[in-house]
């Protein structure tokens, strides 16, 4: 296990009346190492807070932190950890080079492998034209690109991201997907990122943990998530110089009791699948579900 | 492998001194100083103390609101683009960066100050007046001041916004010059809430009149040694208090 969060619990304080506003209730799940994770849920349901405590950006009233075994803001487990937060600014009179060189510097990388690696990683993003370009003078997409590359510099074994793709147009989104699968594949990282935009998620993750309303309502393997709630089997079958026909079955007992009756009218069976649902669906069933508990 | 410190103080001072709205501030205040000098040529007698009290004058009026305008600013800044963010998730702790911002800032005020001194020393030398040593104590003592001054926009910006810290930090300048004043006033003024209140400034404020040496390059003499050491050694007590409350607050800081 790379990541531990057991029973966190943060409030914030009203800034009027200082009355404690809870925000995280008991906020505990776990990830695996060399996983993709995605962090699932609503705007203002937690995750950008939980992320902040992991960083150690919000202190937190209780709760067990840990991250590869250890206290989560030992310096060897930040040594260990990437991080991109959500639409990110960086240092305007800093050229991408410099800027790369900083937060290397400052991850313990230096030397020729330092500039090695801001050679790969440039490559790696896309930005190998713009090494020597201000960071004021890039597009929103090229500095959340730079911005995984700082995320990346010092090899991290466990990237955390923060809504990485919001804001980006659909190139712009693609290019960063494949940076994170990239980042997967070849620098075998676990990645941990929060985004409610569901295609990607989808697209790239086999864990989830999904929090709503500060409390944590899933933590698992993503075809478990999808696999909640009834779903239903697809028959395919034949009668003799006939088309085939598709039946929607809702339940197990009355599939098979239908392939009996079928078979007993001399109708051959096809297949039967058990039907597919995207993640944006099981979200969305999940969602109702709860509202309706 | 190089200190955190160093790397947030060089990535500071880099940062800063590309900034265009530096070097509009930096024009600004050389022609205020220049406008000074100019003052100070309009004395029939004294030209030399004149211009050389206006300009130095001038000179430790704009280095005070530089200070306050880095300091208040650049911290701000930090938090509202939230670049800190990134910073903060490496392996440096708050004591290492917020003292790697401080030393950043003080490099580059120290830069600016060399900066003035050359103008100072040019417009002198263009307006003929003579050169004295005596002159550069005043630059040494601007320095030790914004040292502590920039502590103190330290600790407002932990948890105010610029507005608020800018006049926080001019209140704070503004009283460490008066409070040298208040024993005049108390002999004049005999109430008792203005003598409680009067002593009270006088024991919270730090005497920043103490760092003050334009009197001595107006009268062509040299600082005494012991009052060099005394006042450089309490300014930098002064500033490691105002730093390390800056600190305290900052190592409770929320970035919500």
């Amino acid at each position: 296990m790379i990541l531990k969060v057991d029973k966190l619990n943060k409030s914030f304080r009203h800034p009027w009346s200082l009355k404690a506003i809870q925000v995280l209730f008991d906020v505990s799940f776990q990830i695996e190492k060399k996983s993709i994770v995605g962090f699932l849920g609503a705007n203002g349901t937690g995750k950008t807070t939980s992320i902040k405590c992991l960083i150690g950006l919000l202190t937190y009233q209780s709760g067990k932190l840990e991250i590869f075994g250890e206290h989560h803001l030992n310096k060897s487990v930040k040594q260990k950890i990437g991080y991109l937060p959500e639409r990110p600014y960086f240092y305007n009179y800093l050229t991408a080079e410099e800027f790369l060189t900083f937060y290397g510097q400052l991850s313990g990388v230096r030397g020729k492998e330092l500039d090695k690696r801001i050679t790969h990683l440039l490559e790696l993003v896309g930005l190998k034209h713009a090494r020597k370009m201000f960071l004021n003078q890039f597009s929103k997409g090229m500095l959340q690109r730079v911005g995984m590359a700082q995320a990346l510099i010092h090899k991290p074994q466990l990237l955390i991201l923060d809504e990485p793709l919001s804001g980006l147009d659909p190139d712009g989104r693609r290019q960063l997907v494949n940076i994170i699968q990239n980042a997967f594949d070849e620098e075998d990282t676990t990645i941990f990122f929060s985004s409610h935009l569901l295609d990607d998620i989808d697209r790239l993750c086999q864990d989830l943990v999904v929090i709503r309303g500060g409390r944590i309502r899933f933590n698992g393997a993503k075809d478990d998530f999808v696999d909640i709630g009834p779903r239903h089997y697809l028959l395919r079958y034949q009668e003799q110089d006939k088309v085939s026909e598709t039946m929607k079955i809702d339940s197990m007992d009355k599939l098979q009791k239908t392939i009996d009756t079928l078979r007993s009218q001399g109708k051959e069976i096809h297949s039967v699948e058990q039907e597919k649902v995207s993640l944006d669906r099981a979200f969305s069933e999940f969602n109702n579900r709860e509202v309706n508990q | 492998m190089k200190s955190p410190t160093y790397v947030v103080a060089k990535n500071t001072f880099i940062e800063m001194i590309r900034d265009r709205v530096l070097y509009f501030v930096v024009i600004f205040s050389i022609l205020f100083m220049a406008l000074c000098f100019a003052l100070g040529q309009l004395s029939y007698k004294e030209i030399f103390r004149l211009s050389v009290s206006l300009g130095l004058g001038g000179i430790h009026l704009c280095f005070a609101g530089l200070t306050i305008f880095l300091g208040c600013s650049v911290f701000f800044r930090e938090i509202e683009k939230r670049t800190i963010y990134t910073l903060l998730a490496r392996p440096i702790t708050r004591t290492q960066y917020l003292f790697g911002k401080y030393l950043g800032l003080l490099a580059i005020l120290l830069t600016l100050l060399f900066g003035f001194l050359v103008c100072f020393t040019g417009i002198q030398l263009l307006l003929g007046l003579s050169i004295e040593m005596t002159s550069y104590y005043a630059f040494v003592g601007f320095f030790f001041e914004s040292a502590i001054l920039l502590a103190v926009t330290f600790g407002f910006s932990t948890f105010s916004k610029p507005f608020l810290s800018i006049s926080g930090s001019l209140a704070f300048f503004l009283i460490g010059h008066w409070v040298s004043n208040f024993d005049s006033l108390l002999e004049a003024n005999h109430s008792t809430s203005f003598l409680i209140a009067a002593r009270t400034l006088q024991r919270v404020f730090p005497d920043l009149e103490m760092l003050n040496w334009r009197q001595f390059a107006i009268a062509k003499s040299h600082v005494p040694l012991y009052e060099l050491g005394y006042s450089m050694g309490m300014a930098t007590l002064w500033a490691s208090f105002f730093f390390l409350g800056a600190l305290l607050l900052f190592r409770r800081k929320d970035f919500e």
